[in-house]
């Protein structure tokens, strides 16, 4: 029976197990738990280790060390980025919705041309609907409220086309609303 | 009185030359997320800019030869070939940005999609570099890029919080997202601490002849313009932070947004204002980056160089930077976001910096070359601790955003 070893170069967690199963509970804590669950690699780059832990090749050695820390960081990422990935889309959704309304309200108030306010609202309206498919439907559905913003940049990208100003105000306030709305939804408010 | 009109003439240039695509974009992108907090990457990456600009010049001035020149002389050809590559793919990256830069602005301006700017406004920076002198492209392009200056007017005109500022001026944590925070450092100093710029100045310091008689004015252009380009950088985070995160936009992803950073200050004037000096500055640095370009290959293969010969005169000079013009607009002619290149581009500059700062830094304490002229501790001690903080920074956050999307 062979125990092998694997220090993690940042966080000095020890992950420790036996012929490619994880000892008990008690000797890994949930970080490396759940580093390894995501990625059976680092599993496989254990099983190159020795029986007694000595390195097969010492010198493969600083190949390998950086190889741990590129798998690491990746671990590292997939470990924090369920939650992060949400909040950061959907602040970007919020921040291109801002855009929008920024640039319907400059324009309603003649600061900027026409043909700027069509790129921009394009733009907006593109990034809102391609983020809109990636947030969550569940428990609050978020995906469904970046849809209706991206239903009023479009409209508002439209009217702008056919050089009509007159319901770019309306526009903004809808804007406005959804915008709170999902604000407060998606906890962004806090 | 030649000589003070000539310092005055290199302080605008380095003004109007500091700010480009890199240095918008990182700025207006912290303001937005981090209010001035990262002011203080501003002054580090500027303290570091000075020092390595003012050696660059001052190894020119002494030893008559230019940094490529001298690496190659001293390190051999393995560690030349190794420095000029890194240097060369990362230049070609800001190359791309600053393209990107220039067409965005007509887009702005037009309502032309910037994909098709892209190759008029590349012809037209080939134009100028092939009909163009040194002069022209240092004095005329790169003056011109004062319009920048009305950010800082800006900021006077919107009175921002100046003690909230006084305290970004020193480093701190942020309350929300170090990863994204320490990334967003990294480009704010990969953008300040362009190679380019120390490769472009020493080859400068030599097109202009200067001689022993210059180590002043040498000193006094790099601090003072290096300064007062930081200040207009700082006026674009400063802006930023006062106009994003009030109207709910915390994250900058498209140059869309960044548009209308001076409407507020300017009205219908602002966008004009900000078009206009990004496209110049823009301009300015795509024939600066080219001319280092062809600076790095001509120089470190010991062809024919001068942007003030004619093309028939130094051909291989001219052919290199033809070719990194041509490879650079294709990117923008296919659509790439300019942003996303352009921050790519700043973080690969603050992780290539090791490379092409560390052999510099050997040959400016060699009094083979420089003679007494060499390094003080403090001017060492400074650039290696700035650049390895850039370092060590962008190879932990760097594959972490892009990974993490």
């Amino acid at each position: 029976m062979g125990i092998r070893e694997l220090i993690c170069p940042f966080k000095r967690i020890a992950v420790v197990e036996v012929l490619g199963r994880p000892l008990g509970k008690s000797s890994m804590d949930s970080t490396s738990r759940h580093c390894v669950g995501t990625h059976p690699a680092l599993f496989d780059y254990m099983r190159i280790y020795e029986e007694n832990g000595v390195w097969a090749g010492r010198h493969e050695d600083s190949a390998v060390k950086l190889f741990i820390i590129a798998l690491f960081l990746v671990s590292l990422t997939s470990c924090s980025d369920g939650q992060q990935q949400r909040e950061r889309k959907i602040r970007d959704v919020l921040s291109w919705s801002a855009t929008a309304e920024m640039v319907l309200d400059a324009r309603t108030k003649m600061l900027v041309s026409n043909s700027f306010a069509i790129l921009t609202i394009e733009r907006c309206t593109k990034e809102i609907g391609s983020l809109s498919k990636e947030l969550p439907t569940f428990p609050e559905n978020l995906a469904a409220l970046a849809g209706r913003l991206n239903m009023i940049t479009g409209s508002a990208h439209h009217e702008l086309i056919n050089g009509r100003t007159d319901g770019l105000s309306q526009h903004l306030r809808d804007l406005r609303s959804l915008e709170s709305e999902l604000r407060a939804k998606s906890g962004a408010a806090d | 009185m030649k000589k003070l009109l000539q310092v005055s003439l290199g302080i605008i240039t380095s003004i109007g030359g500091f700010l480009e695509t890199g240095n918008i974009a990182t700025s207006s992108q912290a303001g937005a997320a981090y209010g001035y907090t990262p002011l203080w990457a501003i002054v580090l990456g500027t303290i570091c800019v000075i020092f390595l600009v003012e050696m660059s010049g001052r190894f020119a001035i002494a030893s008559h030869y230019t940094i490529v020149d001298g690496i190659r002389d001293r390190f051999g050809s393995n560690i030349f070939l190794l420095t000029i590559s890194i240097v060369f793919v990362v230049n070609l990256l800001v190359l791309a940005a600053e393209i990107g830069g220039i067409s965005l602005a007509l887009q702005f301006l037009t309502g032309v999609k910037f994909p098709w700017w892209s190759l008029p406004v590349t012809f037209m920076a080939w134009l100028l570099l092939w009909r163009g002198t040194f002069g022209l492209i240092e004095n005329g392009i790169s003056a011109l890029g004062l319009l920048a200056l009305s950010f800082v007017v800006a900021v006077f005109v919107m009175d921002p919080p100046w003690g909230e500022i006084a305290k970004g001026l020193l480093p701190t944590l942020p309350s929300k997202d170090p990863l994204h925070y320490s990334f967003i450092v990294v480009g704010i100093l990969g953008a300040v601490i362009s190679p380019y710029l120390f490769y472009f100045y020493s080859s400068g310091a030599l097109e202009d002849e200067w001689d022993k008689s210059y180590f002043g004015a040498n000193r006094a252009i790099a601090i003072l313009g290096m300064s007062f380009g930081a200040i207009i950088t700082a006026a674009v985070m400063v802006s930023a932070a006062m106009i994003y995160p009030s109207s709910g936009i915390e994250d900058i992803e498209g140059y869309e947004q960044i548009a209308m950073i001076l409407t507020p200050a300017f009205g219908k004037w602002g966008l004009y204002l900000f078009a206009i000096s990004l496209g110049i500055t823009c301009l300015g640095a795509t024939l600066e980056v080219s001319l280092a370009q062809a600076y790095l290959v001509a120089q470190g293969f010991g062809w024919n160089w001068s942007e003030n010969m004619k093309p028939k005169e130094n051909p291989a000079f001219c052919l290199v930077y033809t070719a990194c013009l041509m490879i650079a607009v294709i990117p923008i002619v296919i659509g790439v976001d300019p942003l996303r290149i352009t921050i790519f581009s700043m973080a690969l500059s603050a992780l290539s910096l090791p490379f092409g700062v560390v052999p510099f830094l050997i040959l400016m304490n060699d009094p083979t070359y420089v003679g007494k002229h060499r390094n003080g501790w403090i001017s060492n001690a400074a650039v290696i601790f700035i650049v390895a903080m850039a370092f060590v920074l962008s190879i932990v956050t760097t594959p972490l955003e892009i990974l993490g999307g």
